[in-house]
């Protein structure tokens, strides 16, 4: 028997090979045109290739920019939580205070056996990390980091990202049921309650930055705020925003849907290996992007002192937005389901009105400062 | 063929609407709405309607398609009923008679010239149209949606036991 | 056949999916489906004629935003009343839920 199986393993390796040579050959044949255009492109002007959508999307603010400060994000955080907590953190992996140790836990969730549960929808278990990953780095495509480094620059960007934000509750009910373990839906029904009540606040807290720049671009936001920050304009806003944003990622304290007390590991408890770790993945990536439209909507975007380029200014404050999200975490205990729900709907959507009344008054004495 | 876009999301949407009707499991039902809806987005979106793709992408995929996807998951699968051919007969009655006359009475609208492409519009120029046309409506909706938001909780909450 | 008459078809192709469902199915969520089926149809019929037509895109645009608004609002209670009937009845199907009084 184990002759037949070295012979077939043999020749199926060697038609396997000759049939990758004859696809390779195939599809360079069809794309020689741009092949060309885009080695030339590379060789003859290096710096035109920055400007190249294709870049923008898969290299700079775009998919393996984002999976590395998810990376870095991961570490900062529990080294940041662990020194909040008096304590050491990752130390072991990696030469210097356990550096390595996000690549570590990558490997190790890889490796793992997914376990899918007896009567679980295989489909829909299958499909719903995915599918978080996807909605989560979504709204990546319309954040301006310069005038230039946009991947699109939709007319009606921050619509785009009330659209994607309000597919998330989605995904998350599919995880949650799939599962078919009540304890975790009913943790999924928990963080929908939660980010269906935050979706409003956010939505009118960015209305102020909308009706003082006249448009729903990102970009032409973020232009409008050359001399001033709309965060002096409306700071209530963004105290709002800020908020809704630690509740639609799910951070402490607004932990309820995850309670590690509690719930085991919330909505998520039944996926394993990599299928989790697409959704740990998910919520970093989430994070990055929804503090560029923070960046975005009231700090600025790329606007700061000429000495430096546009795109330092920008990195920089979403630096600093993502560290003060993430130390969050150490200071504050887990708020109750109800006093999150109550809040949400009946504290937070006051506060948002008395901005957009005030700035609605006050609005062509500003647009005249704007100017 | 100019027409390839139009075939291609007629294609898509309408596989997706058919099987939201026919599938067998409610929820897989449910997701295929919002694969429909999504199909219908992309439609506003090769129309030039930027604003209403997203609108609907918003509020139908992001609000509707939740709250159903919320009740089905609620009330559960219903039990397996035994196919019944005069009901199925007469939906697929229905459904022709109303796709052979509606073709049949718009045939006027096949022979019109194409008109010339209209400037694209801005939010600024969008916000101006409904608030000095629509203001008053604008307002009734909202109080419609106040209303049925409050009747739906009003319908659908327990009745809290009075204890003694 | 020019450009509109493909949209109206694909409007009327929606509406025909749509008036199946609401025939034929007794489940009563399958029929709410059809309806918001047949409810997107109209407002795929109102985007047509604004680009092929002679409606212009503001005005389209807000019949649409309206339709939609509308329609949000008739499927909260729509599922409302759902979730009660299945609490008081145990079973959604229309077939058999034709008498006010148990």
């Amino acid at each position: 028997m184990q002759e037949l199986d070295k012979d077939y393993a043999s020749s199926f390796v060697k038609y396997s090979i000759v049939a990758v040579i004859i696809l390779l050959a195939l599809v360079l044949y069809l794309i020689y045109p741009y092949l060309l255009a885009l080695l030339q492109l590379l060789f003859l002007n290096p710096s035109a290739i920055l400007n190249t959508t294709l870049f923008k999307l898969l290299i700079f603010p775009g998919l393996i920019y984002v999976s590395i400060v998810a990376l870095i994000a991961e570490w900062v955080e529990r080294k940041l939580v662990a020194r909040i907590q008096v304590r050491v953190g990752p130390f072991y992996v990696g030469g210097w205070e356990g550096l390595l140790q996000p690549i570590a836990d990558l490997f190790k969730l890889i490796t793992k056996e997914i376990i899918i549960p007896k009567h679980a929808d295989k489909n829909i278990f299958i499909l719903s990390p995915v599918l978080a990953f996807i909605v989560g780095a979504l709204p990546i495509i319309v954040i301006p980091y310069s005038p230039t480094y946009v991947i699109w620059d939709y007319q009606f960007g921050l619509l785009l990202y009330f659209a994607i934000l309000a597919f998330y509750p989605l995904v998350v009910l599919l995880a949650a049921w799939s599962s078919n373990n009540k304890y975790s839906f009913i943790g999924g029904l928990r963080a929908l309650y939660q980010q269906a009540s935050y979706e409003v606040p956010l939505f009118l807290a960015a209305l102020p930055a909308v009706m003082l720049a006249g448009s729903f671009s990102l970009t032409a936001i973020a232009s409008a705020q050359a001399k001033v920050w709309f965060i002096l304009f409306a700071p209530l806003s963004a105290i709002v925003f800020f908020a809704g944003m630690m509740a639609e990622l799910e951070r402490i304290p607004f932990d309820m849907p995850e309670a590690d007390s509690e719930l085991v590991s919330g909505w998520t408890t039944e996926y394993s290996g990599i299928a989790w770790g697409l959704f740990q993945f998910g919520a970093y990536v989430k994070l990055l992007a929804y503090s560029g439209f923070f960046v975005t909507i009231f700090l600025g975007g790329w606007q700061g002192p000429a000495i430096l380029p546009p795109l330092f200014w920008s990195l920089l404050k979403v630096s600093i937005v993502v560290l003060i999200l993430l130390s969050v975490r150490g200071f504050f205990p887990r708020i109750r389901i109800d006093q999150l729900v109550r809040a949400g709907w009946g504290r937070l959507i006051p506060i948002c009105i008395l901005n957009i009344v005030i700035i609605a008054l006050l609005q062509p004495y500003i647009v005249s400062i704007l100017r | 063929m100019d027409f390839i876009v139009p075939i291609i999301l007629i294609i898509f949407s309408s596989i997706a609407a058919i099987l939201s009707l026919e599938s067998r499991s409610l929820v897989y039902g449910a997701v295929s709405l919002a694969i429909f809806f999504l199909g219908l987005s992309l439609f506003f979106f090769y129309l030039g309607l930027t604003y209403l793709a997203i609108f609907q992408v918003a509020v139908y995929v992001g609000a509707i398609a939740v709250l159903i996807m919320f009740t089905v998951m609620v009330v559960g699968e219903g039990q397996r009923r035994k196919r019944s051919v005069p009901l199925l007969a007469m939906g697929l009655l229905g459904g022709a008679i109303i796709l052979a006359s509606f073709i049949m009475g718009i045939s006027y609208f096949f022979s019109l010239p194409n008109p010339s492409m209209q400037p694209s519009f801005t939010l600024v120029s969008l916000a101006r149209y409904v608030m000095d046309n629509y203001g008053l409506i604008l307002f009734i909706l909202a109080l419609l949606l106040t209303s049925a938001a409050y009747g739906a909780v009003a319908l659908a909450r327990r009745e809290v036991e009075e204890t003694a | 056949m020019n450009e509109l008459s493909v949209y109206i078809i694909a409007s009327v192709i929606f509406l025909a999916i749509g008036v199946y469902g609401i025939i034929a199915k007794r489940n009563a969520i399958r029929i709410l489906f059809a309806i918001e089926i047949v409810i997107n149809a109209a407002n795929l019929n109102i985007a047509a004629f604004a680009r092929y037509g002679s409606l212009a895109l503001s005005q389209a645009q807000a019949i649409a935003i309206f339709v939609i608004g509308i329609a949000a609002a008739e499927a909260a209670v729509g599922l409302a009343i759902i979730i009660q009937a299945f609490r008081l009845r145990g079973k959604i199907n229309v077939d058999e839920m034709n008498e006010m009084k148990e």
